[in-house]
């Protein structure tokens, strides 16, 4: 008998501007250089590992933010992209972090923090945002932060297989 | 060979009572699917909303309020119907042992059943709705279509 396929549900989300939809095009290996802002949300379904992973990328402008909490249900990973060459709104992006953090349908899922950009002269590195986001206060989440370049597609995999690897470890034990 | 000859190859014969009460289930949904009632129901709910769908990649809002609006009138309509039909109906339940059995139904009704929770095809739905309304198709094959399901033991 065929095995059930192992389904695993990713929400993508952070500031506008911090690369998300080139994250996922990327990985998709899809052409990056003609993305626009998101007004909406974008749906990829990609087999990697023998899983299959949803993955929803939702707009992050601040208009948009509020249709956030109607894609949390059902999350198994949250990954929340960061510009780390976007100094300025670091604060911004910790403060939008924090407050995800507390969402009871969010509870159960496992957190990474791309740290994108890093191709970009001036990008924070990974201990300076792991201080400006305050990411050692997270207590309630499995999380790992991890550098990555959506352009040049360095560290997307090894994110997303730390990703897997925690999910799978905690959902599909049983099997 | 006969007309039927893809479901023979994909149907095992019905041994245990998982597997009566499955079958049980979807021949009741294909008496559901064809009442008028439904039919009208479905009609109405797709003409009201299909104008809001457009070929784009990525998707607008409204489409996730549109869906949730299907599984509460759509979905739950076949629920409800089922539920008076089936003893402890319980529609997640049929759904997980639809997952595991994709071969085993007519498409038209897998692909019914898979526009409430898959969200991609239910988008896929309106997409060739949009089609057809705008006369892009002269292929009505994804109109609403429930051939009878058919089971070697039953023969
Ligand atoms: N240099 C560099 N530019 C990037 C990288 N990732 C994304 N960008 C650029 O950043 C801009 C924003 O990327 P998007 O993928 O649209 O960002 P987003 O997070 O989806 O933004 P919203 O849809 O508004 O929430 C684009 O011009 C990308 O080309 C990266 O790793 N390095
Ligand atoms: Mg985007």
């Amino acid at each position: 008998m065929k095995q059930k396929e192992k389904e695993i549900r990713i929400l993508m989300l952070g500031l506008d501007n911090a690369g998300k939809t080139t994250i996922l095009k990327k990985f998709n290996g899809e052409d990056i250089n003609t993305i626009s802002p998101t007004l909406g949300f974008n749906i990829k379904t990609l087999e990697h590992r023998g899983f299959k992973l949803n993955m929803w990328d939702v707009g992050g402008q601040k208009s948009l933010r509020s249709y956030w909490r109607n894609y949390f249900e059902c999350t198994d990973g949250l990954i929340w992209v960061v510009d780390s060459a976007d100094k300025r709104r670091l604060k911004d992006c910790k403060a939008e972090l924090h407050i995800l953090l507390q969402e009871e349908r969010l509870s159960g899922a496992t957190l990474l923090v791309f740290a994108n950009k890093r191709d970009l002269p001036g990008a924070c590195n990974i201990e300076e945002l792991r201080d400006i986001l305050d990411l050692d206060e997270i207590k309630s989440h499995h999380w790992h932060i991890i550098w990555c370049s959506a352009v040049t597609g360095e560290n997307l995999l090894q994110g997303i297989d730390w990703l897997i690897s925690d999910i799978a470890t905690r959902i599909f034990t049983l099997d | 060979m006969n007309e039927f000859s893809d479901d023979i190859i994909f149907i095992h014969r019905s041994s245990d009572d998982t597997d009566k009460e499955f079958h049980a289930t979807v021949g009741h949904i294909e008496d559901i699917l064809i009442e008028d009632k439904f039919l009208e129901l479905h009609n109405d709910f797709m003409e009201k909303h299909w104008q809001e769908f457009e070929e784009s990649e990525e998707n607008k809002f409204i489409y996730t309020d549109i869906f949730k609006e299907y599984q509460a009138t759509i979905e739950k309509y076949i629920e409800e119907e089922l539920g008076k039909k089936v003893k402890d109906f319980n529609m997640l339940a049929f759904e997980e042992e639809l997952k595991k059995r994709p071969n085993e139904l007519d498409s038209g009704i897998f692909d019914l059943l898979s526009t409430f929770t898959d969200f991609i095809q239910f988008k896929m739905k309106f997409l060739d709705y949009k089609a057809m309304k705008e006369g892009n198709t002269i292929d009505f094959s994804n109109d609403f279509c429930v051939s009878k399901y058919v089971l070697i033991g039953d023969k």
